[in-house]
């Protein structure tokens, strides 16, 4: 970007912001070179700090000054403000580096309150933007993201922690956002490692303090090691066996200790002691019931035999056996002669026609026989199941149903003591008597189904009809399962309550060390071995990430440090504008001792111009005025880095330091204006101001001079080359006076000002008329108003109303020096008023307004 | 390159070597290279953590 083709702020307009009130205020600022002088508590930094608030929507001053946020509560609307007026903005134009002309308005929608932040709207020629980089004017990192600086800006940079000081500067630097990365990368980190260690696992800690802490030891140590999850279950299984040796060795029994070769094996010992030690304080075996199994006895079908039976004659078929044994018999089956009956033992009754008449009778009845083969293996079957079945109804019926009076006396008592209520005993023992009277039922109707299908069988073997009853036996059967069922769900609930009871309250009086510990581990052996592949898992990425971290810290160092030499050079350049050939310089800004969170300003001290310069902190050796000027070259280099097209200095060189106002204006001001940048300074230093008017005044320098004159209107703006404007201003310091003295000066003020509005307009109108003149030329002539008025008449442009108005002029003003005809405050406000108005028409009227 | 991080190529490039840590830093940077929001950076390197936890 060339320096011509830079944007450039053309006008300001601020209204209701800080010192600025319900009048809205406008500056012209199309120059490289804008000068803003007023004395203190006029609006300076008000007007800085609107461009701040243009640019960013943001205050820096909140962020950098210190104290408490609340502090500044209501600190961005004017304090006199009207309730009603909510209309507070900045806006600008700016012409960009195409020449076109932008609207910048930004609106404050809410200022600063109790715990929320300000917030405002950006409007970019009407349209609503987040920022304004799509005009070439972009924002550095927070906490100053704006072009300008302020005293605040300038000494925070200095007086800050030295922690936060590499914020300032990386934010400076835009290095905030690896600062961000790094952040993001300990969060992730962070969510690992508030990931709970697994129940089982932490549940290995109860082995401290038993016969098996040991085990507990190693088995929490697995989580440091690589191991895959088969290595990991033999090491548990390996511990917990150990830990099962060293906890059911009786040390007083002499014997040998238990070893076990399984977990299962383990297992049962732990339940087996656990269960022993238990029932030493209450007989909870006596409440166990077996599982109903097999599953409920399918009914036979017998229904192929049936139909095939219906299919043959049925005395006939019940012969088929008869038969079928006789042909079965060589002699029989081979007959020739015929022969005595093997049944009825008739002579000669069995003969060969007979025997093919059998073997015909055979055939025919095969598809019978089929079935019937069938259906008595299925009804064999069921037989079997049957028995089967039966056998574990038994199970189902709790040992505590057959107590004596004496063994339920005892239990009450056990309970008490354990102190629990007897009532889940009792409703335990109720529950069980119901599981054994269903089971009876069960019973019953097994060994009727039983029977059914015993005759079933018999009915089959002589090919006679099936009873018809197995159905319902079967039926029976599933009604008196479903029956035990039920009793036995509710017996198991009122059961567990009492061994859930009773198994809290014998924990405690459990005297084997770390069995329960064991049988607990041992439940949930697969549980233990999964959380510690997880926690060794889970240690591993934290490692990683730790790793991880350490390397982006030292790679965003170097990052750091590389931007830091190249900032140093900038900021050395800039110092040495304002600073040249002094034997105290800029030695560059580093990273104290290569940490990251520590940055060192360098001085660099010489003895003289030749010899190699020593370094010390610069915070340490610097005067007041180079701690300044350290703060001015920082923030101008940061704006290099940033290639900003504007720049705003609010107060850059203190009025004190006199010896660095002329290089500030020649050397510092004339590198900025020739980068092209625009540069807006505001400041109380009235020679400084000078030195900027006789160096670059003309037409690339404008000037002006803000005034608080009344604090509701707020901050009023002059431009200081306009001579009409500033006597107008100061005619209004006196309008208002109660004394003659006060009007007088008013009096004076106004016609000093209508005196300089009449050669304006008369040097404008021959000027046009093709006549060129000047301002000047009337001054050097000494003319006063009554020989101007003559003068300006033919230049009017409101025709006879503007020419009364000037002849009044000459009538009501030129008397205000003498002492016994003062004018009037409401005459001299009129006489404002005309003037304002005739300057408005004529500064319309003349093309590229009234000659200065 | 992700608006957000506009200084990870510079990262990056100091990420040099083959330790086993600077490669777990340089997959860290490289994953988030694309995020825009913080909510995509947070993803990227949970996704990263995640295959950690599958290797």
């Amino acid at each position: 970007m060339t320096a011509a083709s830079r944007p450039r702020l053309v006008s300001l307009e601020i209204r209701g912001f800080r010192a600025f009130g319900t009048e809205a205020r406008t500056l012209q600022l199309d120059a490289p070179l804008v000068v803003v002088h007023a004395g203190n508590s006029q609006g300076k930094t008000s007007l800085a700090e609107g461009i701040e608030f243009l640019l960013s929507g943001q205050n820096s001053r909140r962020e950098l000054l210190g104290g408490a946020k609340a502090e500044y509560n209501d600190s961005l609307r004017n304090a006199h403000l009207p309730t009603a007026s909510a209309d507070v903005y900045v806006e600008a134009v700016l012409r960009s580096t195409d020449g076109t002309t932008h609207r910048i308005r930004r609106e404050l929608l809410c200022d600063f309150g109790q715990g929320t932040e300000c917030d405002s709207r950006l409007l970019l020629d009407g349209v609503e933007v987040t920022d304004l980089s799509e005009v070439g004017l972009t924002l550095a990192d927070p906490p100053v993201r704006a072009p300008v600086l302020l005293q605040h800006t300038l000494r925070h940079v200095l007086s800050t922690e030295p922690k936060q000081r590499v914020n300032y500067f990386k934010a400076l630097l835009s290095l905030t956002d690896l600062d961000d990365f790094r952040t993001r990368v300990r969060a992730a980190r962070g969510r690992i490692e508030a990931e709970p260690i697994g129940d089982a696992l932490k549940r290995v800690d109860t082995l401290a303090g038993t016969p098996a802490a040991a085990a507990g030891t190693t088995i929490t140590a697995l989580v440091k090691k690589s191991l895959t999850v088969d290595a990991v279950r033999t090491a548990v299984d390996t511990e917990l066996l150990r830990a099962g040796t060293a906890v059911l060795t009786d040390p007083d029994s002499g014997g040998e200790p238990p070893t076990f070769d399984a977990v299962d094996e383990l297992n049962a010992a732990i339940s087996a002691a656990m269960e022993a030690q238990r029932e030493q304080a209450f007989p909870l075996s006596s409440f166990g019931v077996g599982a109903l199994t097999p599953d409920t006895p399918a009914n036979p079908d017998i229904t192929g035999y049936v139909a095939a039976l219906v299919e043959v004659d049925q005395h006939t078929a019940s012969l088929t056996p008869v038969f079928t044994a006789v042909l079965a018999i060589g002699t029989y089956a081979e007959l020739t002669q015929p022969q005595r009956c093997p049944v009825c033992g008739t002579e000669d009754a069995l003969t060969p026609e007979r025997v093919a008449l059998l073997r015909d009778h055979l055939q025919r009845t095969q598809a019978l026989d089929a079935a019937a083969t069938t259906t008595t293996a299925a009804l064999s079957k069921a037989r079997h199941s049957l028995d089967q079945f039966g056998a574990t109804i038994t199970t189902t019926v709790p040992s505590v149903i057959n107590w004596t009076e004496d063994q339920h006396i005892k239990a009450v008592a056990a309970l008490q003591d354990l102190g629990i209520e007897d009532t889940l005993l009792t409703g335990a023992q109720s529950q069980a008597s119901q599981v054994a009277a269903t089971a009876s039922n069960l019973r019953a109707a097994v060994a009727a189904a039983r029977l059914s299908v015993e005759q079933a069988g018999d009915a089959v073997a002589s090919r006679r009809p099936v009873s018809d009853d197995l159905a319902s036996r079967y039926a029976a059967i599933n009604s008196a399962t479903a029956n035990l069922v039920t009793a036995i769900e509710e017996y198991s609930r009122r059961v567990d309550a009492l061994r859930t009871a009773v198994e809290a309250a014998t924990r405690s009086q459990i005297t084997v060390g770390g069995l329960t510990e064991m049988a607990d581990l041992l439940a949930r052996r697969a549980d233990v071995v999964a959380d510690v592949m997880a926690e060794s898992q889970r240690q591993r990425i934290i490692k990683r990430l730790n790793g991880a971290d350490k390397q982006l810290r030292d790679a965003a160092g170097s990052v750091l440090d590389a931007r830091f030499d190249q900032m140093s050079d900038t900021i050395a350049k800039w110092w040495g504008t304002i600073r040249p050939e002094e034997l105290v310089g800029f030695g560059g800004v580093k990273r104290r001792a290569g940490g990251t969170l520590f940055v060192n300003l360098v001085a660099s001290l010489h003895a003289d111009q030749a010899s190699p310069p020593i370094e010390r902190d610069a915070l340490g050796i610097y005067s007041d005025s180079q701690l300044n000027a350290l703060g001015l070259s920082l923030f101008l280099a940061r704006n290099d880095l940033l290639s900003s097209p504007i720049v705003i200095l609010d107060d850059p060189i203190p009025g004190s330091d006199s010896d660095h106002r002329l290089t500030f204006v020649q050397n510092t001001l004339g590198h900025l204006l020739d980068a092209g940048i625009q540069v807006i300074i505001t400041t109380f230093d009235n020679k400084l101001a000078e030195f900027a008017q006789t160096n670059y005044g003309g037409g690339d320098y404008m000037a002006y001079k803000l005034d608080l004159l009344n604090v509701v209107a707020g901050t009023e703006a002059t431009q200081a080359t306009d001579a009409f404007a500033q006597f107008m201003l100061e005619g209004e310091e006196h309008l208002n006076s109660p004394t003659a003295k006060g009007r007088r000066a008013a009096c004076g003020n106004y016609r000093s000002a209508a005196e300089r509005l009449a050669k304006q307009i008369i040097a404008t109108g021959q000027t046009a008329a093709g006549t060129p003149t000047t301002v000047s030329d009337f001054d050097a002539k000494g003319l006063t108003l009554g020989t101007l008025v003559p003068l300006v008449l033919p230049f009017v442009v409101d025709g006879n109303s503007e020419k009364g108005q000037w002849r009044t002029f000459a009538k009501v003003l030129n008397p205000g020096n003498h002492d016994d005809d003062v004018p009037s405050t409401g005459e001299l406000k009129q006489v404002r008023g005309n003037l304002r108005t005739i300057n408005k028409a004529h500064q319309k009227h003349w093309p590229g307004g009234l000659l200065q | 390159m992700s608006n957000l991080l506009p200084n990870l190529n510079a990262l990056l490039e100091k990420l040099a070597g083959d330790g086993p840590t600077v490669c777990d830093a340089r997959v860290l940077a490289e994953a988030v290279a694309h995020a825009e929001t913080e909510e995509e950076l947070d993803a990227a390197l949970d996704a990263i953590v995640s295959e950690w936890r599958q290797a």
